[in-house]
C-alpha cells in the first residue's frame, strides 16, 4: 500500500506536466491573479463563473485551471491589502492591521516580501497536509461534531483579547458589537426576523465583504486624504527591503509554520474557511510575542501569521470536500460542482489507487497543483515587486479616486446587489470613527464571522446531547487550550513586570471627549437591540440576549473608565488630538463629501458613467493636468469595462436618473 | 478656472450621451442584436446556478433573432428577492427572465411575509425539472422501513438546513400530518453538514429530494452495515431499487385534510426550478421561448451538458405550470391552515 500510495504520488506530477495542463494552469493563475487584486470580487465569484469553461477539459485540466486560480487570490490579496489598506479579498482582512502600516512606514516592499515568502510556506505546507492526510482523512474530520464546533467558534473568540491591542475592554465590546450584527436577519432555528426593519434586503444578514470593505478601506482612503501625501508618507530612495521581508520569514520560522499549521486545521473544519483561519492566525501571532505593542503599527509577525495562515486554508478545506464531497469552503464548493461534471464521486474511491477502480493520482495532483501554481505565483510577484511598492510612492490624489471606486466595485460585485453600498458606507462611518477614538476593528469583523457559526452549533449541541456535551473530553481538551491561550499573555505580562518593576506598564490613554459620546452610543445600540428582541420567541432571543446584556455590561464599564479617565486629565493639559486642526478637519470634511459624491453618482448614473466622470472631476479638483486626468478616466473606464462588465458580466444597475427619463418619455 | 468649469461640463454630458447611446434600440427580428438576461435568485455556484448557465449555453440558437443570453445571480432571502424584482421592477419586454423556487408559489398560498407577487399573474415559460421529497434513516438506529420508524420508541433527530428548505418542511410535515416520532435539529449549514452529521451520528435521519441525495450521498447509500442510508418513504417514480418498492407519502396519509395539505405543498416539486417572465410580458415573445426552452430540453447537446453535470432534466411546460399554480392558490382552507401551523412563516 505505501509503495502504491508513492507510485500515485509521482504520477500525480507527471499528470500536471503536460503542456495543456500547464497552459490552462497560467490562465487560471492569471485570471487568480487579477481577483486576487481587485478587492470584493473574490474566489469564489470567479471560480462560479469560469466552471463551464471545465466542460471541455480532463480531469487534471480542470483542477490544474480552477485551483491554480483561487490558489493565487489569497496571495494577491495580501498585495491590495498591505499597499492600499482595502482587502484584496475577504480572506486578507487581517494583513492590513500590520501590512498597511508598513507599507505607510515605507516599508512596502518588506511587507510584500514577508506576505509572498509566507504565503508560499503556507501554501506549501496546507499541500503537505492535504498529502499526509489523505490517508487519515475520514476519521479526522468525523471527529468535530457540534459541540467541537462550538467551541472552536470560542476558542477564535478567546483570540480576541489579543486582537485588541491594550485596550482589552473595547475589544471585548467591539465583539460583542459584531455578534450582535451577526444576528440579523433571518433566523436559522424559526426564521423569525431579527433587526430586518421590514426590508427583505437584511433577511440574509450583514454581508462579510461589503461589511470589511467598509471598516478596514474608507478609514484608510480618509487618513489617506487627510494626511495629503502618497500612501508611503515616508520617502525612501530604495525598495524597502523585499529581501528583508523574505529574511522576515525564515527568521521567525517557527511562527509561519505554527500559522500554517492553523490555517490548515480550521480549513479541514467544514464551514469556517480562510475567514476566521486569518484572525486566528493573527492573534496568535500577538499572543505569542514577546513585544506585543508593536503590534498594528507595523510589525513584521502580524503579516507572516495571517500570511502563511489563509494559504494553507485552502490545502486544508480540500481534505473534506475530497474525502466526504463535504466543502471545507466557499471555494471548495465551488470545486466540488467541478468534481460533479468531471464524473468524479467524492469519497472514498479518491483515496484508493488506480489498482483499486480509484482516481488516488488525479487526487494527489492536487497536491502538485498547489505546490507548483504558488510557486509559479509568488516567482511573479518578485518580478513585479519593484513596480508595485512604487505605487506607494504616487501623490495621493492619483491613487485616491482609484481605491474609492474599487471599494464601491469590489463591494458591489460580489451579490450584484445596490444595498450592499449601503453597508460599504455604514461600516465605513463605524469604521472611522472606531479610529478616531481608538477602538480595534478586527474583534468587530471576527465576531461577524463567528457569530452564526456561535450561534447554529450551540443549539445543534444542545438540542443533539442535551448538557452531555459540556463533559465531553474533546471540549474539555479545547477549553484548557482556550484557558492556556488567554493566561499565557497575561502571565508573560506578569513576569516581564516582576523583571523590570520600573517600567510603567500601563499608558495614560490620550482622553477626548468624542470617546464617551462613542461609547454612550454603543450603549444605545445594546439598548436599542435589547429592546427590539424583547418579543421573539425565546430561542431567537437567547442569543441577541445574552450578547446584548454582556456588550452593554462592558460598554458601561468602559463609559464610566472613561469618564473618570476624562476627569483626572481635567487639571492637567488636555492632550488634542491631531484631529482636531482646522485642516484636518476641512480635508476630513472634503473627502466625505468624495465618498458620499460618488455614492451618489453610482445611484444616480450608474457605476458605467460615475467611474469616468468620478475619476475626472476629482482629478481636476486636486489641479492635476487636463491631459493626465483625462488619460486616468478613460484608462479606468476602461479596464471597469473590460474586467467586470465584459469580461465578467457583472449585471450592474442602471443609474436612478435614466430610469426616471424612461419612465418619463 | 470658468472656461475649465465649463470643457467639464461638455465631457460629463459627452459621456452621459455615449452611455444612452449605447442602449438604442436596434429593430427588425425582436430579439436579433438584443440580450435576454436570465435572473438566478440564488448565488453563484449552486444547483439553480448551474442549472441555468447550462440551459443558457444552448437557449440562445432556438430563440429567433439569436439574442446573446446572459445569466445574473440576484441571491437574497431563497430567491424571494429575484421573485418579487421580476414581478415588480422588470420591464415586460421579453428580455429578463427569471429562475426561483417554485416553493414561493406555497409561500404565497400561506400569505408569508414579503411574498409581493401574484404567481398566477406571471408568464410561466416551463421548468427543468422536478423533486422528489424523501426520507432516509441511518441502520445504525435499527430502523428498516416506514413502519419501523413510525412506530419507533425513540424519538428520532431529524437534520435540517432551516425553515423553508425540504430538509426542514418535509420533516415538519411528517410531524403535523403523520404524528411522525421526529425531532428537527436546525440549524446545519447544508444538506452536505446534514449527510456529515448523520455520518458521525450525531443525527438518526434526514428528508430531502432523491435527485440531490441519490448523487450526493451515494457513498452513504451504497455501504454497508451500520453506516448505511437507508430511504423509507418517497413521493414518486424512480425505477432505482434503492426506492423502487418504497411506500409513498400520499398512501400513508390517510385524513382528506391532511392528505390535501401535503399534496398542495407537493405541488411546487412537480416544477421544480421554474423560468418566468414579468406580467404582461407580449403573447408572441411568450410563445416563442415556450417552444425555444422546449426544444432545448430535447436539445441532445444539452442533455450531454446536463448529464455531465448530474443534473435531472425533466420537462415541464409552462402551460401545465399554470395549471398547477392554480391548484395551490386554490387550496381548501382547512388544508391550508394545516399546512400554515406546519411550515408557516
Amino acid at each position: 500500500m505505501p509503495l502504491e500510495m508513492l507510485q500515485a504520488f509521482i504520477e500525480g506530477l507527471f499528470l500536471v506536466l503536460s503542456w495543456n495542463t500547464i497552459t490552462l494552469m497560467l490562465v487560471g493563475i492569471a485570471l487568480g491573479f487579477a481577483v486576487g487584486i481587485l478587492p470584493g470580487l473574490g474566489g469564489p465569484v470567479t471560480l462560479a463563473l469560469m466552471l463551464p469553461f471545465v466542460f471541455k477539459m480532463d480531469g487534471t485540466e480542470a483542477f490544474a485551471f480552477l485551483l491554480g486560480m483561487s490558489a493565487v487570490t489569497a496571495t494577491t490579496g495580501d498585495i491590495t491589502s498591505i499597499l492600499f489598506g482595502v482587502p484584496g479579498e475577504a480572506i486578507t482582512a487581517s494583513t492590513i492591521v500590520d501590512g498597511h502600516p508598513m507599507a505607510k512606514k515605507g516599508e512596502a516592499g518588506r511587507a510584500l516580501g514577508a506576505a509572498l515568502m509566507s504565503s508560499l510556506v503556507g501554501a506549501l505546507f496546507g499541500a503537505l497536509c492535504l498529502a499526509l492526510a489523505i490517508p487519515i482523512v475520514r476519521p479526522l474530520v468525523l471527529s468535530v461534531t457540534s459541540p467541537e464546533f462550538f467551541m472552536l467558534s470560542v476558542l477564535g473568540v478567546s483570540f480576541l483579547a489579543s486582537l485588541s491591542g491594550d485596550a482589552i475592554l473595547k475589544g471585548l465590546t467591539a465583539a460583542a458589537i459584531g455578534f450582535q450584527f451577526a444576528t440579523v436577519g433571518l433566523d436559522p432555528i424559526s426564521g423569525i426576523e431579527r433587526y430586518t426593519f421590514g426590508t427583505l434586503y437584511l433577511w440574509d444578514g450583514v454581508e462579510l465583504v461589503p461589511a470589511t470593505l467598509g471598516l478596514f478601506a474608507i478609514p484608510e482612503l480618509i487618513d489617506l486624504a487627510v494626511k495629503g501625501t502618497s500612501i508611503a508618507q515616508t520617502k525612501i530612495g530604495k525598495l524597502g527591503g523585499v529581501f528583508q521581508g523574505v529574511k522576515d520569514t525564515f527568521h521567525h520560522w517557527k511562527l509561519v509554520l505554527r500559522c500554517s499549521a492553523i490555517g490548515a486545521y480550521i480549513g479541514v473544519i467544514p464551514g469556517m474557511g480562510g475567514a476566521v483561519s486569518q484572525w486566528v492566525a493573527y492573534g496568535h501571532a500577538v499572543q505569542s510575542s514577546r513585544d506585543r505593542e508593536r503590534f498594528g503599527k507595523g510589525a513584521v509577525e502580524g503579516v507572516l501569521g495571517p500570511g502563511a495562515a489563509n494559504n494553507s486554508t485552502l490545502g486544508g478545506a480540500l481534505v473534506p470536500t475530497l474525502a466526504f464531497g463535504v466543502p471545507g469552503s466557499v471555494s471548495t464548493a465551488i470545486l466540488l460542482g467541478a468534481f460533479i461534471i468531471q464524473g468524479l464521486v467524492p469519497g472514498p474511491p479518491m483515496l484508493q489507487p488506480a489498482s483499486q477502480g480509484g482516481s488516488l493520482s488525479l487526487t494527489f495532483s492536487f497536491v502538485w497543483i498547489l505546490v507548483i501554481s504558488n510557486i509559479i505565483t509568488v516567482a511573479l510577484c518578485f518580478l513585479f515587486l519593484k513596480q508595485l511598492a512604487n505605487i506607494t510612492q504616487v501623490r495621493g490624489s492619483l491613487v485616491i479616486p482609484f481605491i474609492l471606486l474599487l471599494i464601491y466595485l469590489g463591494g458591489f460585485a460580489e451579490n450584484n446587489t445596490f444595498q450592499d453600498l449601503f453597508v460599504v458606507l455604514l461600516f465605513g462611518a463605524l469604521g472611522w470613527v472606531m479610529v478616531e477614538t481608538d477602538w480595534p476593528r478586527p474583534p468587530l469583523l471576527l465576531g461577524l464571522v463567528l457569530g452564526p457559526l456561535a450561534e447554529n452549533n450551540l443549539f445543534l449541541a444542545t438540542d443533539n446531547y442535551g448538557a452531555a456535551w459540556l463533559r465531553f473530553p474533546s471540549v474539555i481538551f479545547l477549553f484548557l487550550v482556550i484557558l492556556a491561550g488567554v493566561f499565557y499573555p497575561v502571565f508573560q505580562t506578569w513576569r516581564k513586570r516582576g523583571q523590570d518593576p520600573d517600567k510603567k506598564t500601563k499608558k495614560e490613554r490620550a482622553t477626548s471627549i468624542w470617546q464617551p459620546i462613542f461609547t454612550l452610543g454603543v450603549i444605545v445600540f445594546f439598548c436599542w437591540s435589547l429592546w427590539e428582541a424583547r418579543d421573539w420567541w425565546f430561542r431567537a432571543r437567547l442569543f441577541p440576549w445574552a450578547i446584548g446584556f454582556t456588550g452593554l455590561a462592558l460598554a458601561l464599564l468602559e463609559f464610566a473608565s472613561e469618564l473618570a479617565a476624562l476627569a483626572r486629565s481635567r487639571g492637567g493639559a488636555q492632550e488634542r488630538k491631531p484631529g482636531q486642526s482646522p485642516l484636518v478637519r476641512r480635508r476630513t470634511l472634503i473627502i466625505t463629501g468624495w465618498i458620499v459624491g460618488a455614492f451618489a453618482a453610482i445611484w444616480l448614473l450608474g457605476f458605467g458613467v460615475a467611474v469616468p466622470i468620478t475619476i475626472l472631476l476629482y482629478l481636476k479638483a486636486a489641479e492635476e493636468r487636463w491631459l493626465i486626468s483625462i488619460a486616468l478616466a478613460f484608462f479606468g473606464w476602461l479596464g471597469f469595462y473590460g474586467i467586470f462588465d465584459y469580461l465578467l458580466h457583472v449585471p450592474f444597475p442602471q443609474g436612478q436618473l435614466f430610469t426616471l427619463l424612461e419612465n418619463a418619455s | 478656472m470658468k472656461r475649465s468649469i465649463g470643457s467639464c461640463a461638455i465631457l460629463i454630458l459627452g459621456i452621459i450621451y455615449l452611455a444612452a447611446a449605447t442602449n438604442a434600440p436596434a429593430q427588425e427580428d425582436f430579439y436579433r442584436g438584443k440580450t435576454l438576461r436570465i435572473i438566478v435568485g440564488f448565488a453563484a455556484g449552486g444547483g439553480y446556478d448551474t442549472f441555468t448557465r447550462t440551459v443558457a449555453r444552448h437557449i440562445d440558437k432556438y430563440i429567433p433573432g439569436q439574442p446573446a443570453v446572459v445569466v445574473e445571480n440576484m441571491p437574497g432571502a431563497g430567491s424571494l428577492v429575484a421573485a418579487n424584482y421580476l414581478y415588480n421592477r422588470a420591464k415586460p419586454d421579453g428580455l429578463t427572465a427569471g429562475v426561483f423556487s417554485s416553493g414561493l408559489v406555497t409561500q404565497q398560498a400561506m400569505d408569508s411575509r414579503g411574498v409581493r407577487f401574484d404567481a398566477r399573474r406571471f408568464r410561466w415559460i416551463g421548468s427543468m425539472s422536478k423533486g422528489t421529497p424523501v426520507c432516509a434513516i441511518m441502520a445504525f438506529t435499527g430502523l428498516r422501513t416506514l413502519e419501523d420508524v413510525m412506530s419507533s420508541k425513540k424519538e428520532l433527530k431529524i437534520g435540517s438546513t432551516g425553515p423553508g428548505t425540504t430538509t426542514h418542511d418535509l420533516t415538519n410535515l411528517m410531524i403535523t400530518l403523520m404524528d411522525a416520532p421526529f425531532k428537527v435539529i436546525s440549524g446545519y449549514g447544508g444538506t452536505s453538514d446534514v449527510r456529515l452529521a448523520m455520518q458521525r451520528r450525531e443525527i438518526d435521519g434526514a428528508c430531502w429530494t432523491w435527485e440531490s441525495m441519490r448523487t450526493t450521498a451515494r457513498a452513504m447509500l451504497d455501504a454497508n452495515g451500520e453506516d448505511r442510508l437507508i430511504p423509507f418513504v418517497i413521493q414518486g417514480r424512480y425505477d432505482d431499487p434503492l426506492v423502487k418498492e418504497l411506500p409513498q407519502f400520499t398512501d400513508a396519509i390517510k385524513d382528506k385534510d391532511k392528505l390535501a395539505a401535503f399534496k398542495a405543498w407537493l405541488v411546487p416539486y412537480e416544477f421544480f426550478r421554474p423560468m418566468a417572465f414579468p406580467p404582461n410580458t407580449p403573447n408572441e415573445r411568450i410563445d416563442a421561448l415556450r417552444a425555444a426552452l422546449r426544444k432545448t430540453m430535447e436539445d441532445p447537446a444539452f442533455l450531454a451538458d446536463a448529464k455531465k453535470s448530474k443534473l435531472d432534466v425533466e420537462y415541464t411546460s409552462g402551460e401545465a405550470i399554470e395549471k398547477a399554480v392554480e391548484e395551490v392558490l386554490d387550496l381548501p382552507p382547512k388544508a391550508e391552515q394545516l399546512l400554515a401551523s406546519a411550515i408557516g412563516r
